[in-house]
C-alpha cells in the first residue's frame, strides 16, 4: 500500500520483496528486487539478492520440469511443447501442405494425404509437426474406443481384413490399390504389426494412422505385439522412429500404440447368404468375426465383455505380463493355433498354443462364427484352419525379402460372406530390412 | 531416408572384423544372462559401451557355446580316462576365452598345452589385452614364465601360447615353423590332440583349409612312438554351411557388402556333406548337428526354460531357420595302435539330453 502512495518508495519494495521471498513466491520477488534496481543502480545489496533469488527460480523450476516429466503423458507433452511453439513447420518445406481451420488448428484431407503418400514413395519426408499431427489425430479417436470395437458391415458395405505389414510400405501401397481407400461404402481394419522388421514402418504408420484422423469410422487398426516398447527396441521401429523425426516422435508413438484396441468384432447387418449348416451364429443371427493379431486365451470362459473391459492405455507387455499366463493381455497378441486339441506351449517360448476344441468352444460360447487372426507367416498369404473356425491372415509378401510368401486380405460383406484375395512383393528402393535395427544385421553368427 | 553408414574394412581387415562379431555376441550372452564368463570383458575395447545383441544372436551364441564346451569337456575327460594330459589348438582363435575358463575349472590340471593361432594383428592386441588384464594374465603362471615374442605379436607361458600365421598359407610356412620345428616343439605328437576351427575355416578357400588338416592328420601318423602313443587327433569345426537356398543368399550378401566372402562354405551344400570334412582325410569318426537340432535336443530342457525367461523372442521361425543353417562337426583320428588305447575316443560327441 505504502508503494501505491508513493511508487518511488525504495524501502517498501524491499520489504514487500523479503515477504515475497519467505512465501516463495520468487517471480515476485524478483519484480520488485529489479524494480528497486531502477531507483537504487548502486545498491549492490539488492543486486546480490536479485542474483541469488534468480538462481533459486531457476532450481526450482527445473525440479518442476524434470518431476512432471514423468508423469506426463507424450500426448500431452507433445501438445504442451506444440504450444510453446517448439514443434513449427520448417520454412523450406515443398511438400503436400496440412490445411488449417478457421481456428488455426490443423486437418486432415483426402488431397494431403494422397499428396503424402505419393511424397513418401519418392523417398521425402514431412515436417515432424505433421507426423504429430497426424497420430495426435488418430490419438484422438484411439481413445474414445473401447479394447474390443464393433464394426457394424451396414447393407452396400465391405470391409477388408489386413494382417502383419511389417513397414514394407512399397508392399502396402500395391495393397491399398487392391483393397481401395476407406470411403462411405468400404472399410480397412488392419490387424496389428504395422511396423518393425521393414525399414519404411514410419511411413506405414503415418499413413495409417493418417487413415484413422480422416476416417475415423471407417479405418479401424488392431494393436499388434510388435506396436510394443520391446519390440521396437529390438526389431528396428524405435531405431527408424528417432532417426528420421527424434525421440519425442517414438515416445509418442510408443504411447498411442497403447492406445490401440486389441480386437475387433466385425458384425454382419444381413443374414448369411448361401449356405449355414453348422455356422456359429450371433444371438441376431447373423455371422460376425473377432479379429485379433495373436489368439485365444489360455483359459476358457474368457467373454467378450472381459475383452471390451481390459484396460489397456498405457500398458506395455512386460516380461511378467507375457509370463503370466492368466493375463488376457497381452496374451491375445502373442498366441498362436495349434493343430492338436486342447492347449500347448507356445514355440515361441512363452504364452500358449490353442487347439481346435478351444476355438469351437470360444466360438460356440460367444456366438462368433470365426476368429480372424495374423501373427504368424502363411506361405499364400492366408491360411483356413481349426475347420474353418480359425483363418491366419498375412499381408507383408516376401515376408523381410526372403520367405516368398504372398500376402492376403480377407474381404467382408453385409451378409458376413468372406472373400480371399492373395497378391505378390513389389520391388523397393535397396534399404534392407533392420535397417534401423541395433545390433547391425540380424542373422548372422559369426 | 536412408539409414545412418557405418565405415566397412576391407581385405584381410573385414575378416578380422568377424572376430569382433563374436565377441561382441558372447559379451552381449553374457551380460543378458545366458552365458557365465568372467573373462570376455578384458577382451573387448569399452565393452560397457557396446550395444547388446538381438534376441536371435544370442540364443545362437549359448547353443554354440554351450555345445563346443560340452564337446571340449568330453575330450578333457576322455584324456582323463586316457591317464594322460592333453593338448588344444585353437586356430583363429581370435577373441575366445576358453583357456581361461579351462585353467579355472575342473579339468585344469588335463592340459598340457593350449596353443591360439591367428593374424599377427589379431595376436598382438590380444598379447596386450592379456597383459593389462590381472584376471588373464594371472591364470597364465609366474610373471617370470611369461614372456611376449616375435615383436608383440606372440605370447609364451607354460601351457598357454599365443601364435602369429596366416593360416591361408600353406602350412610347411605356417604352422610347422610355430609349432613343430626346433628342439623343443609346443606340438607333441604323442598326446591327444583336439584343434578347434571356430568359425575360421569358412573364410578361406577349400584347398588351404583341407591343406591345414592334412599337414596335422600326417604329423601325426607319421610321428607316433612305436610304443605309448597317444596321439589321438580330434577337431571342431563350427561354421555356416548350405548357403545355395534363399536365405543362404541373403546371408551371402550381407557379408559381401561387409568385404567378407564365403569360399569355404562351397564344398559343404547339404547336411549329409558335412563328415566329409573329416572322412576325406581319412579320419576313422565324423559327426555334425545343426545348432537348430543341438538346440531341441541336445541342450538341458531346464536350461531351455531358464534362456526362453531372459528375453523376449518374436517368432521361432527365424530362429531355427538361421540355427539350420549353422553346424558343429566333429572327427577323431585315431593312432595306428589303437588296442592300447584305454578310452573310447570313437564314442566322443554330444550327449542327447531330449529322449
Amino acid at each position: 500500500m505504502a508503494i501505491e502512495l508513493d511508487p518511488s518508495y525504495a524501502k517498501a519494495y524491499y520489504r514487500r520483496a523479503t515477504c515475497y521471498l519467505q512465501t516463495m513466491k520468487y517471480k515476485q520477488a524478483i519484480a520488485d528486487f529489479k524494480k528497486l534496481l531502477t531507483l537504487e543502480p548502486q545498491n549492490q545489496l539488492v543486486r546480490q539478492q536479485l542474483d541469488s533469488t534468480q538462481k533459486i527460480m531457476r532450481k526450482v523450476e527445473f525440479e518442476k520440469a524434470i518431476e512432471m516429466e514423468e508423469e506426463k503423458s507424450p500426448v500431452e507433452r507433445c501438445f504442451e511443447i506444440i504450444a510453446e511453439g517448439g514443434c513449427e513447420v520448417d520454412k523450406t518445406y515443398a511438400g503436400p501442405q496440412l490445411p488449417k481451420t478457421e481456428d488455426g488448428k490443423f486437418r486432415i484431407t483426402p488431397e494431403f494425404v494422397k499428396g503424402m503418400i505419393q511424397w513418401f514413395k519418392d523417398g521425402k519426408s514431412i515436417p515432424r509437426r505433421y507426423v504429430w499431427e497426424i497420430v495426435l489425430g488418430a490419438h484422438s479417436h484411439f481413445v474414445q474406443e473401447e479394447s474390443l470395437v464393433n464394426v457394424d458391415i451396414e447393407d452396400g458395405m465391405t470391409i477388408d481384413v489386413i494382417g502383419d505389414v511389417h513397414g514394407q510400405f512399397y508392399d502396402y501401397l500395391h495393397l491399398l490399390s487392391l483393397t481401395g481407400e476407406p470411403n462411405e461404402k468400404h472399410a480397412l481394419l488392419m490387424n496389428g504389426d504395422l511396423v518393425d522388421r521393414g525399414s519404411w514402418s514410419i511411413e506405414v504408420i503415418v499413413t495409417a494412422l493418417a487413415f484413422k484422423w480422416l476416417y475415423p469410422k471407417r479405418m479401424y487398426i488392431n494393436r499388434g505385439n510388435h506396436e510394443s516398447k520391446e519390440m521396437n527396441r529390438t526389431y528396428g521401429f524405435e531405431g527408424e522412429a528417432k532417426h528420421k523425426f527424434g525421440e519425442q516422435t517414438y515416445k509418442l508413438f510408443a504411447h498411442v500404440f497403447t492406445e490401440m484396441p486389441l480386437a475387433t468384432l466385425v458384425s454382419a447387418t444381413k443374414p448369411p447368404a448361401g449356405p449355414t449348416k453348422g455356422a456359429i451364429l450371433s444371438p441376431e443371427g447373423r455371422k460376425r468375426y473377432f479379429v485379433v493379431h495373436g489368439g485365444l486365451f489360455s483359459k476358457d470362459g474368457v467373454t467378450l465383455d472381459d475383452i471390451r473391459q481390459i484396460k489397456r492405455i498405457g500398458q506395455q507387455p512386460g516380461q511378467e505380463g507375457l509370463m503370466c499366463k492368466r493375463l488376457l493381455h497381452p496374451s491375445l497378441l502373442w498366441t498362436d493355433p495349434q493343430e492338436l486339441p486342447g492347449r500347448g506351449p507356445s514355440k515361441r517360448g512363452v504364452g500358449i498354443a490353442f487347439g481346435p476344441d478351444v476355438t469351437k468352444r470360444w466360438c460356440e460360447a460367444n456366438g462368433v462364427t470365426g476368429i480372424i487372426r495374423s501373427h504368424e507367416v502363411r506361405q499364400d498369404g492366408y491360411s483356413i484352419e481349426h475347420d474353418g473356425l480359425c483363418t491366419t491372415v498375412f499381408s507383408a509378401p516376401n515376408y523381410v525379402d526372403q520367405a516368398g510368401n504372398k500376402g492376403a486380405f480377407i474381404r467382408i460383406d453385409a451378409a458376413g460372406t468372406q472373400q480371399y484375395t492373395q497378391f505378390d512383393a513389389q520391388p523397393h528402393p535397396p534399404v534392407k530390412p533392420m535397417a534401423y535395427a541395433s545390433g547391425g544385421l540380424a542373422s548372422l553368427l559369426m | 531416408m536412408f539409414p545412418p553408414r557405418s565405415r566397412v574394412p576391407e581385405g584381410d581387415a573385414a575378416i578380422r572384423a568377424t572376430d569382433n562379431d563374436a565377441a561382441l555376441a558372447r559379451l552381449s550372452a553374457v551380460r543378458k544372462g545366458y552365458l557365465t564368463d568372467p573373462f570376455i570383458t578384458p577382451l573387448v575395447p569399452r565393452a560397457h559401451l557396446e550395444p547388446l545383441r538381438p534376441p536371435l544372436i544370442n540364443i545362437g551364441t549359448y547353443v554354440r557355446s554351450e555345445a563346443l564346451d560340452e564337446l571340449v569337456n568330453g575330450w578333457l575327460a576322455l584324456s582323463q580316462q586316457e591317464g594322460v594330459k592333453c593338448q588344444i589348438v585353437s586356430l583363429g582363435a581370435g577373441s575366445d576365452t576358453r583357456f581361461w575358463r579351462i585353467a579355472t575349472g575342473p579339468n585344469q590340471d588335463t592340459l598340457a598345452r593350449y596353443i591360439e593361432i591367428d593374424f599377427p594383428e589379431i595376436t598382438t592386441k590380444k598379447a596386450m589385452a592379456i597383459r593389462k588384464s590381472k584376471d588373464l594374465s594371472s591364470l597364465l603362471g609366474k610373471p617370470e614364465d611369461v614372456h611376449l615374442g616375435n615383436g608383440g605379436t606372440a605370447l609364451h607361458s607354460p601351457v598357454y601360447s599365443l601364435l602369429a600365421a596366416d593360416l591361408r598359407r600353406p602350412p610347411a610356412e605356417s604352422l610347422a615353423p610355430l609349432l613343430t620345428a626346433g628342439p623343443e616343439p609346443p606340438l607333441a605328437p604323442h598326446l591327444p590332440t583336439l584343434l578347434i576351427f571356430e568359425c575360421v575355416l569358412v573364410y578361406m578357400t577349400p584347398e588351404a583349409s583341407g591343406a591345414i588338416l592334412q599337414w596335422f592328420t600326417d604329423y601325426f601318423q607319421n610321428n607316433q612312438p612305436s610304443r605309448d602313443g597317444r596321439g589321438v587327433l580330434g577337431s571342431i569345426v563350427y561354421e555356416m554351411f548350405a548357403l545355395g537356398d534363399q536365405f543362404g543368399k541373403v546371408m551371402v550378401n550381407n557379408l559381401k557388402a561387409r568385404n567378407v566372402t564365403l569360399p569355404g562354405a562351397e564344398p559343404y551344400p547339404t547336411f549329409e556333406s558335412l563328415p566329409t570334412r573329416f572322412l576325406q582325410h581319412g579320419w576313422d569318426v565324423a559327426r555334425a548337428l545343426t545348432l537348430k537340432d543341438i538346440r531341441r535336443d541336445y541342450i538341458d530342457p531346464s536350461e531351455l526354460e531358464r534362456i526362453s525367461q531372459l528375453e523376449m523372442l518374436d517368432e521361432i521361425e527365424e530362429l531355427e531357420l538361421v540355427l539350420a543353417h549353422y553346424a558343429i562337426t566333429w572327427g577323431v583320428k585315431l593312432p595306428p595302435a589303437t588296442g592300447e588305447l584305454k578310452a573310447r575316443w570313437q564314442d566322443w560327441g554330444l550327449m542327447r539330453k531330449r529322449a
